[in-house]
């Protein structure tokens, strides 16, 4: 009965509701029907919890409704929530649930199980015989993706006589939703720059090599991020370079989250499909090409010959800079003793009298 | 070619060329320097130095607290808006202490009690009335004395729906004694002798004289707030028309507890918070 | 030029004995060492230096030079401050590598024209026999004791600064940096550009490579340092130079720094030079030196 009388009461609510704001009724309100955001588009909904944890819990609406999950329905994830106002909630929202949205061309339901199946096949998934500190430590799907906001990819790579086809059939809204949708994948292997990619990659992960050394990874793996950004991959990328590689460019194919360890032969960086993968940028790989070494740091145990040359061009650089730079100071000094001026002035440089004594 | 040459000075304009090579080696000069000491690009010879010094301000409470807001960006998973912060001398003294998350005790609630720090002052709803003065609900913000907005939270956005975007994001609503034509504040503000008294001798008080001192910020101070229907209801203690709220938003406002939501909370949760705080 | 005139008469006497302190020059009498201090000089330059080839010569390279670093050393050193901005006029890394690569052709041309003028001119010196070692860039053992006479003149134990020829030492040291300079930013910049083909090339690829980035990188450092602190401080920084020596421009040197840091040259094209001579001959008389000939 009290079930009933609360359904019923939503239903004349929001039906009160959407009289109130018959006007502007827009997406905001496809995904949240229920009236979540009623208490979640406050800024400070939040505590700071017994442990000192600051939790907020605000939702902000005008952002949520240009990412990509405008249009999922706040209960297809949080499932857990059965009532309003609700209890606190204490377990994670499953990302591979399946949603009430329905992708263009299917008749199932979305979800992003398919991905996370290969994701945990892959280095990055938890397996069961992990230790318990590298199981914390291994990236979940919100460690990476925070709920994307479309970007918008530059125009010109779309003609826009092509979207205006689209409208023979299609109505704007959807051809400027399915050309954000779109477009937004469409800047190179990820929605994200190269940039982000390497952030994401090393900060507070495969940086820390204190964090990494913990987990019994090899020395190369332990200086990749170090070496990488010393490699002209880095450097371009790091200076803003859309063309040059980033982690994901080689470490992953397409579907981005298959990255493995070197040695295994799903690997992208492994031996057998090296070839494969350079050449997505580079033409005429060859056998010898593959053995450049692409996180390349060196090391006095790894290169010792280039390591020895490496710190000798060192010396020769500043022994050379600070002789030659002496050599000046002192011939300044004894010309300037022998009476040069500093400018030529009347014809002449020679205007000051010689203090040499001879 | 020769005898008397044609020009015995230099032409002037080129002292601005030699003034340009003599920045440029100065400037190349610095960058080597650089490199030597502290760049990691060079053999690092005050490197040892630098990391004294930052080992010195370390702190392993800061460290965590930032990890722990690193954290929360990710478990909050929705892209965290930005929000303006009032400068920390401008606001009231109650920030000394609190902050904009101060209710923790009743578990049920504090989130939706926290809520409302974005648009009430602590004194809104915790100030111990006077019984002889009238008391008046007003817009208030430090930094302008007669704010205008729009305000957060009045209106909707007529094409999105949502709630209309203002650029005045720190005005709260606050309580004011009505003296004649004029409004008092009631809000204990920074600057005020007894604060900034407290500041100054706050490190030399023993934990009791402190525990002492803080009581008297809490003179005119209830610990428990006005009931939800005291605002939510149709005879709100708050005028929403003075306030600037549109009619729609007034209706929403006043009418929460259509849902059920107010007599909700009341049943299963309110109970304790009578208790609690 | 007047204030120093009694100091000369002074040297004159002590040195007139001393044959390495007075040069004799044929249809002009003995000249001293330390003439340079009273002659007469152009800014612009008195004397020929450098055919037009090697100003423009000089030109291109000084300009590909700014260019590469400019476009080189912020990619280098992409993780400090400076380097995004330097290279954001430029259009970013993307365009800066192009930028680069434009460069580096441009100069490897310049390096191959300075390679033929000086190949046809030495060819054409040797066959009318008139190629003089004293005009050239080949270093000898007399540039060492160059050295060590200049270093004992700045700390004041020599009188006079050395003989010197077209280059001096210092120049002779910095040309055969350049060519090796050049040679090795070349070999490893295309080791780096082309590295599909040039691993096919060298023998160990991997090595190679590693010793590319090394190398070019180093060279690149090296290059840009010597420029800034060793070339431009002693072409326009350093005393009788600043703000700026015209030579670059003009092809022609004054006066008074030919016969400080190049007198052999200087007396060697005297001989041919009867206007020069003149001239000579009339600041020597002024000073009170004994002349030959010369009616002025």
């Amino acid at each position: 009965m009290k079930h009933i009388n609360h359904v019923r009461i939503t239903l004349y609510f929001s039906l009160l509701f959407f009289v109130a704001v018959a006007a502007f009724a827009t997406s905001a309100y496809a995904a949240d029907k229920e009236n979540c955001l009623m208490c979640h588009k406050y800024r400070f909904l939040g505590r700071i919890d017994e442990h000192g944890k600051k939790r907020n819990y605000n939702v902000d609406e005008n952002i949520f409704n240009n990412t990509v999950h405008r249009n999922v329905p706040c209960r297809d994830c949080h499932t857990q929530i059965a009532n309003l106002p609700h209890d606190p909630i204490t377990e994670e929202v499953n990302c591979g649930n399946e949603c009430h949205i329905k992708p263009p061309f299917s008749t199932e339901n979305f979800s992003h199980k398919k991905i996370i199946q290969i994701y945990n096949k892959s280095v990055h998934g938890i397996k069961a015989d992990d230790p318990e500190d590298l199981k914390a430590a291994k990236p979940y799907c919100k460690y990476c993706h925070l709920n994307p906001i479309f970007t918008k990819v530059e125009e010109e790579r779309v003609a826009s006589s092509t979207l205006r086809r689209c409208l023979n059939c299609h109505e704007e809204k959807g051809v400027s939703q399915a050309y954000k949708h779109i477009t937004h994948r469409l800047r190179h292997k990820t929605s994200r720059s190269r940039q982000e990619i390497v952030k994401l990659c090393s900060y507070n992960c495969h940086e820390n090599t204190a964090l990494m050394a913990r987990f019994n990874v090899s020395q190369e793996s332990l200086e990749s991020v170090e070496t990488y950004k010393r490699s002209i991959h880095g450097k371009a990328v790091a200076l803003g370079s859309e063309e040059t590689a980033d982690c994901v460019s080689c470490h992953a194919t397409s579907s981005i989250h298959d990255v493995y360890k070197k040695d295994e032969m799903m690997s992208t960086v492994n031996e057998r499909n090296l070839k494969r993968t350079c050449e997505q940028c580079h033409r005429d790989v060859s056998d010898e090409f593959i053995k450049i070494d692409v996180h390349s740091g060196i090391t006095h145990d790894e290169k010792p010959f280039l390591h020895f040359l490496e710190v000798m061009l060192g010396f020769v650089l500043y022994g050379t800079i600070f002789s030659l730079l002496g050599l000046a100071v002192l011939e300044t000094i004894g010309r300037k003793k022998d009476g040069i001026k500093w400018q030529i002035r009347e014809g002449t440089t020679w205007r000051g009298i010689s203090k040499r004594g001879f | 070619m020769s005898g008397r040459p044609k020009r015995l000075n230099h032409p002037k304009s080129v002292y601005v060329v030699g003034l340009v090579f003599k920045i440029i080696t100065l400037t190349v000069i610095i960058a080597v320097l650089y490199h030597l000491t502290l760049s990691h690009h060079g053999p690092n010879l005050l490197t040892p130095l630098k990391t004294k010094i930052e080992e010195k301000q370390k702190s392993e409470i800061m460290e965590e607290v930032q990890h722990l807001e690193e954290l929360e960006v990710h478990r909050h998973f929705h892209n965290i808006a930005p929000f303006p912060e009032m400068p920390e001398n401008l606001r009231p003294v109650c920030f000394i202490c609190h902050s904009d998350y101060p209710h923790s005790k009743s578990k049920k609630v504090r989130a939706m009690l926290n809520m409302h720090t974005q648009f009430f002052t602590c004194e809104a709803c915790h100030l111990e009335e006077d019984p002889g003065l009238k008391v008046v609900f007003n817009w208030y913000n430090p930094q302008d004395e007669n704010p205008k907005g729009p305000f957060f939270g009045t209106d909707y956005d007529s094409e999105t729906g949502n709630l209309i975007t203002v650029t005045d994001k720190l005005s709260k609503i606050s309580v004011f004694y009505k003296k004649g034509d004029k409004l008092e504040s009631t809000i204990q503000m920074q600057d005020a002798p007894i604060a900034i008294d407290y500041m100054k001798i706050r490190d030399k008080l023993t934990p009791d004289q402190r525990d002492n001192v803080k009581k008297k910020f809490h003179v005119r101070i209830k610990p428990k707030g006005h009931e939800c229907k005291k605002c939510h209801d149709r005879n709100s203690i708050l005028d929403f028309r003075k306030l600037s709220f549109s009619d729609n938003r007034r209706v929403d406002l006043e009418q929460l507890n259509i849902t059920g939501m107010i007599t909700k909370y009341e049943m299963f949760y309110l109970p304790n918070l009578f208790q609690g705080e | 030029m007047a204030t120093s005139s009694e100091t000369l008469v002074t040297t004159a006497g002590n040195a007139q004995a001393d044959s390495d302190y007075m040069h004799y020059v044929e249809g002009v009498g003995h000249v001293p060492r330390d003439i340079y201090k009273h002659v007469l000089s152009d800014p612009l330059g008195d004397l020929p230096r450098y055919s037009i080839h090697i100003v423009i010569q000089h030109f291109l390279i000084f300009i590909t030079f700014i260019t590469l670093a400019a476009t080189g050393l912020p990619l280098h050193f992409g993780d400090l401050f400076w380097a995004p901005i330097i290279l954001a006029p430029l259009g970013g890394p993307d365009s800066a590598r192009i930028i680069h690569r434009i460069s580096a052709g441009i100069m490897i041309v310049a390096a191959l024209y300075h390679f033929i003028t000086i190949a046809i001119g030495t060819y054409s010196k040797l066959k009318k026999h008139k190629f003089n070692l004293l005009h050239s860039q080949i270093p000898t053992l007399k540039d060492l004791n160059d050295i060590k006479h200049d270093i004992r003149y700045f700390l004041g134990k020599e009188q006079y600064r050395p003989k010197m020829g077209k280059f001096m030492y210092k120049q002779k040291l910095h040309y055969l940096a350049i060519i090796w300079g050049t040679f090795v930013m070349i070999v490893a910049g295309s080791t780096l550009l082309f590295p599909e083909a040039m691993a096919k090339f060298w023998p160990n690829p991997e090595f190679a490579q590693d010793l590319a980035r090394l190398m070019h990188a180093d060279e690149a450092i090296m290059a840009s340092a010597v420029v800034v602190f060793w070339h431009w401080s002693n072409v326009h920084l350093v005393p009788g130079r600043f703000p700026l020596q015209w030579t670059f421009l003009t092809g022609r040197i004054t006066r008074e720094h030919q016969i400080e840091e190049h007198f052999l040259e200087y007396i060697d094209k005297l001989k041919d030079d009867p206007k020069e001579k003149e001239y000579l001959i009339s600041v020597l008389k002024e000073k009170g030196y004994k002349t030959e000939g010369g009616e002025v």
